[in-house]
């Protein structure tokens, strides 16, 4: 990837740099001025789907650190965030805790049930890691679903708003600046965790994990660090949607879920940061539009029947990811960095 | 003792059908190292297809049996045509998430041509429904039908490996793409027939379980409850496959008679979970050796 002109690399540190020239900063503080002043000028349903996006977005980071950089894949996501979900609204329900406290302590949650979970990648790996984590999606279900006095079994579960300093952080608009803020943090620690020694390892292990191991990188270390950091921004997650939402159910984290989850990454790119943005971002929207269009297919062309509608978005959505597996496997981050490079040499070839 | 003897028998007589299924997943493992989650998909759509033929077509069900059949037969080598062939190659993550895709894909077009929840019921049912008692035990007819026809198809399929010139060229492929092109056995044929029969087992498994409970979507998630059965016994093993799927069967009858209904989806889950621990490549696979 060709460098902005007048770069050059001269100290490990300007290697390593993420913004490189004074317009990277601009186009920085540009986005985070843009992203505060969103809630003005956006309505409800904009809003709500910026704030799922948010959310998503933390989560698929999670997966991201844990199947696209250490290469363990997890088909058992949305469990975890059922389990910071779960944790924190317990939290503030029983215990009378402030979402504050309850927030961290559900993604604690999430992580520690990541590590049990994520034990058998000693023994196993690849396919039969990934089939460990399906059945962690059951199991973590089937628990929840069976704790019915804590967790309200299959009925929903209701959850207070956060407040801050006495201050109801119920409506929209509010709750937009808190996912937004902590959606932006999020990115922050994970693109700095990918570039530092951890990243590193985690990336070697994805590799090629023997050789990793040859390199004197403990396997059983990092692992069970990626499968914590993963499932922990996963429960963070969790946890920020169910106060936004202020009533979860067992639905919300369903196998189909975490099946998503993975789609995103696949559509954004695996392993970049910029990914698991594009990706919520893109599949987020295209969730949006089905849902807009699919009722309207089943009103003009009747002879499709009503279930066509249902049927629709399952079907758009498999293609969308089936496609881009097949054709850009690299994601839409690749795809950005080839346009990217094309502007900066522009009129140039190379 | 009894009623012990009744849940480990019913449960080992539908363990029998995961069996069916898991071997599904294992040929194609075996042959191509890709990993079929939609098996559970191909179930039920041969279920359906089978209900349609029979029911809406009034088609004999000797005959909508066979069609089922060859449809599936010839579904299965669409699959592998796209997306499946262009995948070889790819690292496990892309093949994993293409046979997902699949089965999404596959179960939104069952939903639009059959409709989302409602229960379909081959009436009158293709097995005879009245109930056995032998020595004491209450014993399905279909139940036991189902489990011979499953032993009976599995038996076939290993004398067809064993003893035809198609199955040796399957095994040399299992063994070594490469060795197998030098001896000038298609690859890509064999895929192709490989999927056929493991969407043909996958058809047999639905229709089945179809004429014993009813068809509906969320049958799919059967596809699931195989892939347990199919890593307790080893990926690469047919037996064990059919070992995996009756020690499930068994599991869930138990664990549904003596601990509660939900559990045995569960039970089925940890068990697979402790035995890999144990047995990282489960009973009768291969283990592997890597190097750098």
């Amino acid at each position: 990837m060709p460098l902005p002109s007048g770069i050059y690399n001269v100290t490990y540190k300007k290697d390593m740099a993420v913004f490189r020239t004074w317009d990277h900063w601009a186009w920085l503080i540009g986005l985070l001025v843009f992203l505060a002043l969103v809630p003005a000028f956006a309505n409800r349903s904009q809003l709500n789907i910026l704030l799922t996006m948010a959310c998503t977005i933390i989560a698929v980071h999670g997966l991201n650190l844990l199947t696209g950089f250490c290469g363990q894949i997890s088909i058992g996501h949305s469990a975890f965030m059922a389990v910071g979900a779960y944790t924190s609204a317990a939290l503030c329900n029983e215990l009378g805790f402030s979402f504050w406290i309850s927030m961290p302590l559900g993604g604690l949650a999430a992580g520690i049930v990541g590590l049990l979970f994520g034990a058998p990648s000693l023994r196993v790996k690849g396919l039969y890691l990934a089939i460990t984590t399906l059945g962690a999606q059951f199991i973590i279900i089937y628990v929840i679903m069976h704790l019915p006095s804590i967790t309200g079994g299959v009925r929903s579960l209701d959850v207070p708003p956060p407040a801050i300093f006495g201050f109801q952080v119920d409506s929209d608009h509010r709750y937009y600046y808190l996912a937004m803020t902590a959606c932006v943090v999020v990115t922050y620690f994970v693109k700095n965790i990918a570039r530092t020694g951890v990243g590193r390892a985690w990336v070697a292990i994805r590799d090629n994990d023997l050789a990793a191991e040859g390199m004197g990188i403990s396997l059983f270390y990092y692992k069970m660090l990626a499968f914590f950091i993963g499932c922990f921004f996963a429960g963070i997650s969790g946890s920020i949607y169910a106060h936004y939402l202020q009533t979860i159910n067992i639905e919300y984290f369903s196998l189909m879920d975490s099946v998503w989850y993975l789609g995103m990454l696949i559509v954004g790119g695996l392993g970049h940061i910029l990914g698991a943005i594009f990706g919520v971002v893109f599949i987020v929207l295209l969730r949006e539009w089905v849902m807009k269009v699919a009722p309207l297919t089943s009103k003009t062309l009747p002879f499709l029947g009503v279930e066509f509608g249902a049927a629709m978005g399952l079907l758009v959505m498999g293609l969308v990811i089936m496609l881009f597996l097949v054709f850009e496997p690299r994601g839409l981050a690749h795809r950005w960095e080839i346009i990217k490079t094309k502007f900066r040499l522009y009129p140039f070839p190379y | 003792m009894v009623v012990f003897f009744q849940h480990a028998v019913s449960g080992l007589m539908v363990g029998a059908i995961y069996g069916l299924v898991a071997v599904g997943f294992v040929i194609i493992v075996k042959s191509s190292e890709v990993f079929n989650f939609a098996q559970g998909e191909l179930l039920i759509l041969g279920a359906f297809l089978c209900w349609s033929l029979i029911f809406q077509f009034s088609l004999p069900a000797w005959l909508a049996v066979l069609i089922t059949l060859a449809l599936a037969g010839l579904f299965g080598m669409a699959v592998e045509r796209f997306p499946l062939r262009p995948m070889i190659g790819q690292p496990l993550f892309a093949i994993i998430m293409v046979t997902l895709t699949v089965g999404l894909c596959l179960r939104g077009l069952l939903t639009a041509v059959w409709g989302g929840m409602s229960w379909r019921v081959f009436k009158p049912a293709l097995l005879p429904p009245e109930p056995l008692t032998i020595g004491g035990l209450n014993l399905s007819q279909q139940h036991i039908y189902g489990f011979f026809i499953a032993i009976l198809v599995v038996v076939g399929l290993s004398l067809f490996f064993k003893y035809t010139r198609a199955g040796l060229a399957m095994r040399i492929v299992a063994e070594d793409h490469q060795v197998a092109q030098a001896m000038g056995i298609s690859v890509r044929g064999v895929f192709r027939i490989t999927w056929a029969m493991s969407a043909i087992l996958a058809a047999v498994g639905g229709i089945l379980l179809g004429s014993i409970n009813g068809i509906n979507i969320p049958l799919a998630n059967i596809g699931l409850k195989a892939i347990p059965a199919a890593l307790i016994g080893g990926l690469q093993s047919i037996p064990g496959a059919v070992v995996g799927g009756l020690l499930i069967g068994l599991l869930e009858g138990l664990s549904s008679g003596y601990i509660g209904h939900g559990f045995q989806d569960v039970a089925a889950y940890i068990v697979m979970i402790v035995v890999l621990i144990f047995w990282p490549h489960g009973f009768f696979g291969l283990e592997r050796i890597e190097r750098v």
